[in-house]
């Protein structure tokens, strides 16, 4: 017989986890008492509650990501577990590293004015830009709903919108307006170009698989190395970058470098408040 | 309470443990597609931010993946996975201090069968629990992710917490009555 209260295990007798004689104690103790009924309850409908927790599925891109990471880490590892001091070494490098990793994280992005001519893709994009927004040019799908736009690309294209964050903040409602895709061949390549209005100004961004392009841009060392320049001749600025095996062009009127528009697929307030600051670095 | 979710998949993949040990890259996709949507699930709810969730996600699985070799069978190796998945959340938790609030995040992705007003009504309570699970204290809210979403027992999850099993019933436990006095107001609707 339980001479206190039975609180601290009512979930686990819930959910069958005890053994047989403590839970026909526990059982004869909330015949007994009202306090613990109310208390178990309270636990039957946080149970509930609790069930109603969706699954989730990853992202398609993850993959992607995480085969990056192993083919970097795992060269290193594999060899440094042979030589026990030289992985003692390697390891307190790789913490270092990894700190230093977080640190970059943290800084704003590696904005870099380009050098030289733009490339084919980033042409295109420009053009394909001003057609889109003055309306000589159609949109094959016409939405405002990010997850209908992702399924579309992945349906029409070779490459994936998978890294826009259908869960937005709160903000984006007055910020953010998606407005369509199409398909359309630009720099050599068949790529999908999304367009949306950030801050009310309108955004193209073009994306192929590095692959299929002509003059692909160069895939930083970090997802953060992004190439600027300025068409004057449009009055827009172009920002290009790569990562994983896609390629991408952006184009808009935004304030600064444009990089707002970045915020499509940042949308954490400490990230965007990063992007804001980023400076422009002279190229190399 | 539905943990069904986490029964079907309680077997071991030993053989593709054997194989990623052995480096076969084909295994390292195989075992990703048995544990992604879970780590994901996970990181995603406790970090409430589908960016940090990623690089949660991505973190456990290149040491999932690197680290192969050490695991030892000391553990179940799903038990393994998510003391992974449970060390990476509260890292996080301690680096990153802030995340954003989920009362800032509109919630689209979770659609069910029935009528459109069901789906809404659905999808608010949904929304309504992963914001009142988001304020659990760390612990209490890895217990009651690893129970809900993955269907772990009490004794695995007491195992991934590295607590004894009394501490993990208690963090259950108290998460449940968390959550019901949170949400009160549902009473009717659940």
């Amino acid at each position: 017989m339980l001479r206190r209260h039975a609180i601290r295990w009512l979930s686990a007798y819930r959910d069958g986890e005890l053994g047989p004689e403590k839970a026909r104690s526990i059982s004869d103790h909330l015949e007994r008492c009202s306090l613990c009924r109310a208390a178990f309850a309270e636990v039957a409908f946080g149970s509930r509650l609790a069930g109603k927790l969706p699954l989730v599925g990853a992202p398609d891109s993850l993959w992607f990501e995480i085969e990056r990471g192993v083919t970097r880490r795992s060269r290193g590892v594999r060899r440094a577990l042979r030589w026990p001091r030289v992985a003692a070494a390697l390891t307190t490098v790789a913490i270092v590293a990894g700190a230093a990793w977080y640190a970059f994280l943290r800084q704003p992005l590696h904005l870099v004015r380009a050098a030289g001519g733009p490339s084919e893709f980033e042409r295109s994009t420009v053009e394909e830009h001003a057609r889109l927004v003055s309306g000589r040019e159609a949109w094959d799908l016409r939405t405002s709903e990010i997850g209908e736009l992702r399924s579309w690309v992945k349906a029409a294209s070779a490459v994936t919108a998978d890294e826009i964050p259908i869960e937005r903040p709160a903000e984006d409602a007055r910020r953010l307006r998606m407005v369509g895709a199409k398909v359309a061949r630009v720099g050599g390549a068949t790529a999908a170009v999304i367009g949306y209005e950030m801050d009310s100004e309108p955004v193209t961004l073009a994306t192929a698989r590095l692959q299929d392009l002509h003059d692909p841009p160069p895939v930083g060392r970090f997802s953060k190395d992004i190439a600027y320049r300025f068409d004057a001749l449009r009055g827009v600025h172009v920002l290009t970058w790569g990562v994983g095996h896609q390629a991408y062009v952006m184009v808009s009127r935004l304030p600064n470098h444009g990089q707002a528009g970045c915020f499509l697929c940042h949308t954490t307030r400490e990230r965007r408040e990063l992007i804001a600051k980023s400076r422009l670095e002279p190229g190399t | 309470m539905d943990v069904t979710r986490g029964r079907a998949a309680a077997t071991e993949p030993h053989g593709l443990v054997e194989a990623c040990r052995r480096g076969d890259r084909e295994a390292f996709r195989a075992l990703y597609e048995v544990y992604k949507d879970d780590v994901y699930s996970i990181a995603l709810h406790f970090t409430a931010d589908e960016e940090i969730a990623r690089d949660v996600a991505q973190d456990v699985f290149v040491k999932l993946f690197t680290a192969i070799e050490r695991f030892r069978g000391e553990s179940t190796f799903r038990t393994w996975v998510f003391r992974l998945v449970a060390n990476a959340c509260r890292d996080t938790h301690r680096r990153v201090r802030r995340f954003v609030p989920i009362e800032e995040v509109v919630m689209e992705r979770v659609a069910g069968p029935g009528s459109p007003e069901a789906d809404a009504r659905e999808r608010e309570l949904s929304l309504r629990v992963r914001s009142a699970v988001s304020e659990l204290a760390p612990r209490v809210r890895l217990a009651i992710l690893l129970r809900y979403l993955k269907g772990l027992s009490y004794g695995e999850i007491a195992e991934v917490l590295k607590c004894s099993p009394g501490t993990g019933a208690s963090q259950l436990n108290r998460g449940h009555r968390m959550l019901a006095r949170r949400l009160r107001a549902l009473k009717g609707e659940v």
